[in-house]
């Protein structure tokens, strides 16, 4: 048998590498459940003006409310998931909610990775005085718990949408600044690196062409886990009503409203359970989704655990 | 002026090294001031001249190694001066001081030069490392390895056909243009950093120990390999290995180091027929020879090369040497001419 491997002479090896992943990832049920659960949520978010027409194309954002009384209305026809408080529509709500997810958690993981990376780097690859400056600024985020400074950012930037992103991405940056640096400070000693310098290589060749892509996978492994976590955290805020205004479409803002309604009256405590477990089981997915794939793509790639 | 500077006043000299020096502070105590400096290079002056192969041989820690890349400036010299391919008219007045010393230096001398004039001497100097599997960039192509010196220098090339060629050069083909490092062999993988090391055309090569990671049936290729290519595109090399079988078949002139001082140098026959400093003696009696019936006196040393945080008061060498005498504990012996072509420093040479 020719074994793939020798009759590629002249192929490429990064689509040699491509395609080892992709069947890495097939293999590997819970993977494919993490894959699975992400697309679905967003294909949810690309159709969201499909699955749920807004009422004012301008402001989809705004989940339309059916009157102004307090108390939820079970599903029907006209509301598949109910109402929860304040007349909002659930199912509205959780559609145009997976949207806001995803940018939370694409744009706050994105913007704390450019932080990190930038920081990280900086930090590990020139050492000394820069080095001990930026790391005392992330001892003193690591000083506090991540949701209380979180709060404290969301409060002292008011309640929108910018201010939760920008709150959240203040809080996970340190994170990523500390493992690229610890990861640089081995790579840095390596002789590729050394071999690089005496080459003539500038300080930005050496990080973009040597230390980074030699330390930076770990970093993409957290970023992916992290996403959950970080819409849980966006949630939180929303929840505590610190977040989005209120009437946004958004899970936390969902199971916030429905807090005077998790017990219903004492002959039917489940009486209103639409308010809560369906946002909540939205959240829960999403966050079960990211974590899959996180495992999954360090499974993939960590060369150390990736050729087993 | 001493007798060695004397030699380096030659039209042929392409590196003139003088009186380099580097050390290493060590930091100590709570607040982390330098306590100590570690003496690796301490005053060395030599010249290679160009097309030559200078082997420097030397036990570990001796300071072959620092004296390489402090001369490549991957280390910033302590103090000293290194001239690369500067003109003799304009050494010999550094050596005898006259014409404005410092600022001929500043001009001239490659341990002062920064910025893009350091950038353009290191497209000609090159260096090979020692374990290949480690001085290559694990997440790099084969072709990318090659070609990246001439991406850093914006040579203008045909890259895919400049890579094609160096790899035809070292023995390799075109078909391991889309390779990663660890699908080639150990040996391979040292043709691929010799490849790098020729990518912009140097004219000086450090190969250090470029031949000591690899497997003993390859090593005779990749010295051949280099022997080769120094004929073809008239290469200077400066070989450091502590493996003496390989300086007797590659080096023209040999300078033996020890806790960063130059113990000897001086033309190979001479130093290998005629051995005049005790420690010379001493690795050249540990060579080992493939016969069982030979009877030699071996050297065994005692202990160990003392710290060069706190090298001996005299001659380095004295805590060790067979044949110390009172004068080598009090003072240093200088570098002396023993005959024409060799140098030691020692009070009672040998030969």
């Amino acid at each position: 048998m020719v074994m793939p491997y020798l009759s590629s002479r002249k192929f490429e090896p990064r689509l040699r590498e491509i395609r080892f992943t992709v069947k890495r990832l097939r293999s590997s049920p819970l993977s494919l459940a993490g894959i699975t659960i992400i697309a679905a949520f967003a294909i949810i978010a690309v159709l969201a003006p499909v699955l749920a027409p807004p009422a004012d194309p301008s402001r989809p954002f705004n989940i339309p409310r059916d009157g102004f009384s307090s108390e939820p209305r079970p599903p029907s026809r006209e509301h598949i998931f109910g109402t929860t408080e304040g007349q909002y529509d659930i199912y509205y709500g959780v559609i145009w909610g997976s949207r806001t997810a995803f940018v939370i958690g694409i744009v706050v993981v994105g913007a704390s990775l450019l932080l990190g990376i930038s920081a990280g780097s900086i930090s590990g690859y020139y050492g000394g005085r820069i080095d001990n400056i930026i790391m005392r600024i992330t001892d003193i985020v690591f000083a506090f718990p991540g949701l209380i400074l979180a709060v404290a950012f969301a409060v002292a930037l008011g309640r929108s949408m910018e201010s939760v992103m920008l709150a959240i991405t203040l809080v996970s940056w340190p994170t990523y600044a500390r493992i690229l640096r610890g990861d640089i400070l081995q790579v840095k000693q390596e002789t590729y690196v050394e071999a690089s310098k005496t080459l003539g290589g500038s300080d930005y060749w050496i990080i973009t062409r040597h230390i980074l892509p030699n330390a930076i996978y770990p970093l993409f492994i957290v970023a992916t886990l992290d996403i959950g976590s970080i819409v849980l955290l966006a949630a939180a805020l929303s929840f505590l009503g610190i977040g989005v205004p209120l009437g946004y479409a958004d899970w936390g803002q969902l199971i916030n409203l429905a807090r005077n309604w998790v017990v219903g009256p004492p002959h039917d405590p489940l009486k209103y359970w639409y308010t809560w477990a369906i946002p909540g089981a939205f959240i829960l997915l999403f966050v079960l989704g990211w974590n899959l794939l996180g495992d999954a793509f360090r499974d993939i790639l960590d060369p150390k655990i990736r050729r087993r | 002026m001493s007798s060695i500077l004397k030699t380096l006043l030659d039209e042929n000299v392409l590196l003139d090294v003088r009186n380099l020096v580097k050390h290493f502070p060590v930091y100590g105590g709570v607040f982390r001031r330098v306590v100590a400096y570690v003496r690796a290079v301490d005053g060395v002056t030599f010249g290679i001249r160009a097309g030559e192969t200078l082997a420097v041989v030397g036990e570990s820690g001796s300071g072959k190694t620092t004296l390489a890349k402090t001369i490549l400036r991957v280390y910033e010299p302590t103090s000293g001066n290194i001239f690369f391919d500067v003109p003799l008219e304009i050494r010999r007045r550094m050596s005898e001081g006259w014409g404005l010393p410092e600022k001929l230096a500043e001009l001239y001398d490659l341990s002062k030069f920064d910025g893009n004039r350091l950038k353009s001497i290191r497209r000609r100097m090159q260096i090979v490392y020692q374990d290949p599997s480690s001085s290559l960039n694990p997440r790099m192509l084969v072709k990318d390895i090659i070609a990246e010196p001439v991406r850093i220098h914006k040579l203008k090339l045909d890259v895919d056909h400049h890579v094609r060629e160096l790899l035809t050069r070292v023995g390799m083909g075109e078909e391991h243009m889309y390779r990663y490092p660890h699908e080639l062999s150990g040996g391979q993988r040292q043709r691929v950093a010799i490849a790098r090391a020729l990518s912009t055309n140097p004219d000086f090569v450090v190969l250090d120990e470029p031949t000591s990671a690899v497997d003993v049936s390859v090593r005779v290729q990749i010295l051949n390999l280099l022997k080769e290519l120094q004929r073809q595109m008239r290469l200077t090399y400066m070989f450091i290995t502590h493996d003496l079988n390989v300086v007797d078949y590659i080096a023209n002139r040999v300078m033996i180091m020890y806790l960063g001082k130059m113990m000897e140098f001086g033309e190979r026959a001479l130093i290998f027929d005629k051995p005049s400093h005790p420690y010379t003696e001493a690795l050249l009696s540990a060579i080992p020879v493939a016969d069982p019936f030979t009877r030699r006196k071996r050297i065994i040393l005692k202990g160990e090369i003392p710290s060069p945080v706190k090298p001996p008061q005299g001659c380095p060498f004295s805590t060790r040497c067979p044949y110390v005498r009172e004068r080598c504990l009090k003072e240093p012996p200088p570098l002396t001419e023993l005959r024409n072509g060799q140098f030691t420093a020692c009070f009672y040479p040998l030969s």
